[in-house]
């Protein structure tokens, strides 16, 4: 089963906007520029994603390095899923994207994160030593800054915070000029902000993907609406990260079962369509190393360009006197085809 | 005169010291046998993969310097000493070699060996969390990826099985465990079992299986690298000696754990049995020889464990030491059967055992004079043989020298007189010695082979006789014997020499008698 991207929950309410808070740290200032996710494992760009980047302007690359999950042994939490740079890619970087900014993005378990309670600063001196190290090693441009990605909860908030406490003292004893980041979901909004120096907030993954009931779990006005109001007072400068991506949820018998893209949903000698976005397979199907059984629930969620319009829309009522970016979620061009060039355009738009 | 004065004061005494006293072998703390201090599983690859080396590029190397290179320098010494551009001085031969023949092939392979296990090692490198800064430092780049990657590029013959075995050990470190069996299996399933490369390979094979939960295959890949250690069963010497009967390792662990203990060594009697029935199993000797030291060792039945060790020695061994051990083990059950031939031709085996230049020379001196004091001469002594005990006696006396460092040119009146042979003949009665010492001179081809020059002094044994005739109130023997002995002969004698014989029998020295200090008599 493929891994899952991080979720996320939607609120939709604006008050009164304030100014954030300002970054402590000596690194380059944040610059508001277009940018996006790179999420995958091994790190490819190829023509049509390169020529996104240079038609539209991006200068940031969020680029996530690696997981940290729980491990069973002596280490408590380890990184999985490192990703990979072949050597064309080594080479793109180090010579021909000099004038990118990279913010390597690392993904935290709640499961890793629970595994080194009481050991925050350990776990902070192993993510920034590797960071570091895969920074160098894959020469990574423009470097000012380190991501940490983690769907923290009231129950998890105290060592999350221990975290980023850690890992911001670990940078400046190694004096690195780096900022910290963390990505802060929609329900994190209405807790106390991370002792982070800026946030990206993402707009994906805004309802429950396990839910058979839920009609788009990757973006939906209804779901964010909710937490809006408190996003104009939110004391950390935000970036905000809009979802581009498709995905097929498979259900048997109305539980979760798995994720996927690779389906061929249009094919109804075995997918017979249900409604908008769902689908039900008509026969058992071979899939990977297990299989689709007849009946199974497919239901296709995709991130609509009208529904983030409408997203954008009212998340920029909020940011309207603050300084932020855009962020596409995330360089796929095989998802990134199925929207115009002025789609494109408008969800990088700032303040439109 | 005053000597014999003193003599014969002496003589009134030695009835009561002979009879209280001896005699009494010697106590020489003697190497075990069959018992050895035990090796790891692992140490028998090592020594083996030396040998191996040594077949490889010159049995002219010793191995200890060619284990200096392959095992004990670092990555960096090795790539330092073998720098075409900038070679330093060296008195190893093996790096003589390597440079001198400009082997590229042995040359990058050991570099290579020696980075895997440098960051195999590398506590840094085996962290999860570890991940390499430079790409350009290839050494470093990815850590043993690179090394795995050069080690499968090696498109050659010679030392094809070695980068092999180097590839499963990378493999395992960086916990790629399927990769490693199956990396394994398409190299070595059609390379015979006897490789040591496949069975060093097979031990990483084996620990990945055990990672992926096939603890069957792990284990008969675990028997064939010996390394009984990592067996997952219940007896894993049964286990190994039905999966690999011929594996140095289970008789390295029957010699160091199991035979240093009564209990073990009972417990294992069933084993030993079935492996002399087990056809597969090639040195049968080793394992009658097992039974036989059990049997006489923990369980005083003698008449078995000489059937053993006679069995034994009809048997194949596994190492020449542990025959020749057999050899002399034999030799303490043939006391009662002696015959001058036989020690002969034992003495003379017992000889050549120590060479000088053999590193086990001192046990096995100490081994033969044991078989002499404790097993021989007690039978011959028994029997009456005392002129053969007595040249026995002296002859193990004799090795006694060089096992202490003592100068060989002592004084011929120097001889020890708590010696074994000094005892043996002081608890003679004049008559037997008279008939012993005539029996010493006939012309044997053992006793010319153990008559050594002290035994041909008549000094020595008219000394002795006639004491023992002043013991026995035989004074006309006395004297005649004693008179015979020769001046300078009394001149050479420790007693002489401390002034002794230069005072009054009949006056008493307590200034002397109560400060008995040994430094007088030395």
């Amino acid at each position: 089963m493929k891994k899952f991207l991080p979720l996320l929950l939607l609120t939709a309410a604006l008050s009164s906007c304030l100014k954030p808070q300002k970054a402590l740290t000596e690194h380059p200032e944040h610059q508001e520029v277009n940018a996006v996710y790179y999420w995958k494992t091994v790190f490819q760009l190829d023509s049509s994603a390169r020529q996104f980047m240079a038609e539209y302007d991006v200068k940031r690359i969020y680029l996530r390095l690696f997981d940290v999950t729980a491990d069973d042994g002596e280490w408590g939490a380890v990184p999985n899923a490192s990703i990979r740079v072949p050597e064309r890619e080594f080479q793109l970087l180090k010579n021909e994207m000099d004038s990118m900014e990279t913010v390597p993005v690392v993904y935290i378990t709640l499961d890793g994160l629970r595994a080194m309670t009481d050991r925050e600063g350990t776990l902070a001196k192993n993510i920034v030593n590797r960071v570091h190290n895969m920074v160098q090693y894959n020469s990574l441009p423009g470097v000012s800054e380190l991501q940490l990605d983690c769907d923290w909860t009231e129950s998890t908030e105290e060592q999350f915070f221990t975290l980023c406490d850690s890992v911001r003292k670990t940078i400046k004893e190694l004096e690195l000029p780096w900022r910290l980041s963390s990505t802060i979901r929609l329900h994190q909004l209405a807790k106390q902000a991370p002792p982070v120096d800026a946030g990206v907030l993402m707009v994906y993954n805004t309802g429950t993907y396990s839910d058979p009931d839920t009609k788009n779990s990757i973006i939906n006005i209804e779901d964010i609406m909710p937490y809006l109001k408190r996003l104009n007072s939110y004391p950390l400068h935000l970036d905000v990260a809009y979802p581009t991506y498709s995905w097929q949820l498979i259900f048997r018998d109305r539980k979760f079962a798995g994720i996927t893209s690779e389906l061929n949903l249009t094919d109804t000698s075995k997918f017979e369509p249900r409604g908008e976005n769902l689908f039900i397979a008509v026969e058992d199907i071979p899939y990977n190393d297990t299989m689709i059984l007849k009946g199974d629930l497919i239901r296709l969620e995709s991130s609509d360009f009208k529904e983030i319009e409408t997203v954008k829309r009212e998340i920029e009522k909020c940011l309207s006197s603050r300084k932020y970016s855009n962020i596409i979620y995330h360089l796929d061009p095989e998802n990134l085809k199925n929207y115009s060039s002025d789609e494109i355009k408008s969800i990088y738009a700032v303040g439109s | 005169m005053k000597s014999k004065v003193f003599m014969l004061l002496a003589a009134e005494l030695l009835p009561v010291v002979a009879n209280a006293c001896g005699p009494f072998n010697p106590i020489i703390p003697t190497p075990p046998y069959f018992v050895t201090e035990g090796n790891e599983p692992t140490d028998y690859n090592r020594i083996e993969n030396l040998k191996l080396w040594q077949s490889q590029i010159s049995d002219q190397i010793p191995l200890a310097e060619i284990e200096q290179v392959v095992y004990a320098d670092s990555h960096d010494r090795f790539n330092e000493m073998t720098n075409p551009n900038d070679r330093k001085s060296t008195l190893n031969r093996m790096y003589i070699y390597l440079n001198d023949s400009n082997n590229t092939e042995a040359i990058e392979f050991l570099s290579l060996a020696k980075g895997i296990e440098e960051a195999r090692r590398d506590d840094e490198r085996r962290s999860p969390w570890y991940y390499p800064s430079k790409r350009n430092d290839e050494r470093t780049t990815d850590g043993l990826d690179y090394f795995i990657r050069q080690a499968m590029n090696y498109d050659g013959e010679n030392f094809k099985e070695r980068y092999a075995m180097q590839v499963c050990r990378a493999l395992f470190a960086t916990n790629q465990f399927a990769r490693c069996v199956e990396y394994y299996d398409s190299i070595f399933s059609g390379i015979d079992d006897a490789s040591l490369m496949k069975r060093m390979a097979g031990n990483y094979a084996g620990g990945s299986l055990i990672h992926l939960g096939d603890t069957v295959k792990a284990n008969t890949l675990f028997a064939l690298a010996g390394d009984y250690n990592s067996l997952f069963v219940e007896n894993p010497m049964e286990y190994m000696l039905d999966q690999n009967p011929n594996a140095p390792q289970i008789m390295d662990y029957m010699r160091s754990y199991v035979a240093a203990d009564s209990a073990r060594m009972a417990q294992h009697l069933p084993l030993a049995v079935k492996a002399l029935a087990n056809r597969d199993v090639t040195y049968k000797g080793d394992w009658a020889f097992y039974l036989a030291y059990f049997y006489n060792h923990f369980a005083q039945a003698p008449q078995t464990a000489e059937n053993f060790i006679n069995k034994a020695l009809k048997l194949q061994f596994s190492s020449d030491e542990l025959k020749n051990q057999a050899m002399a083990y034999k030799m303490k059950f043939e006391g009662a059967s002696l015959t001058q031939q036989s020690i002969l031709t034992n003495l003379r085996w017992l000889d050549q055992r120590v060479d000088s230049l053999s590193p086990d020379a001192k046990d096995w001196n100490r081994r033969g004079r044991n078989i002499i004091y404790s097993d021989w001469i007690p039978q011959l002594w028994k029997r009456g043989d005392y002129a053969t005990a007595i040249l026995l006696a002296d002859y193990a006396d004799s090795k006694n020298l060089t096992d202490y460092g003592r100068d060989e040119n002592v004084n011929p009146g120097d001889m020890d007189r708590g010696s074994l042979t000094f005892q043996l003949m002081g608890s003679l009665r004049s008559d037997q010695l008279i008939a012993v010492r005539q029996k010493i001179m006939s012309s044997t081809p053992l006793y010319d082979f153990l008559r050594r020059e002290d035994m041909q002094n008549p000094n020595m044994f008219n000394d002795l006789i006639g004491t023992l005739a002043l013991r026995e109130g035989n004074y006309a023997r006395a004297v005649d014997y004693l008179l015979q002995v020769g001046i300078d002969y009394q001149h050479s004698m420790r007693l002489y020499r401390a002034g002794y014989l230069g005072l009054d029998p009949f006056v008493y020295y307590p200034e002397r008698w109560e400060k008995c200090e040994w430094e007088d008599w030395v």
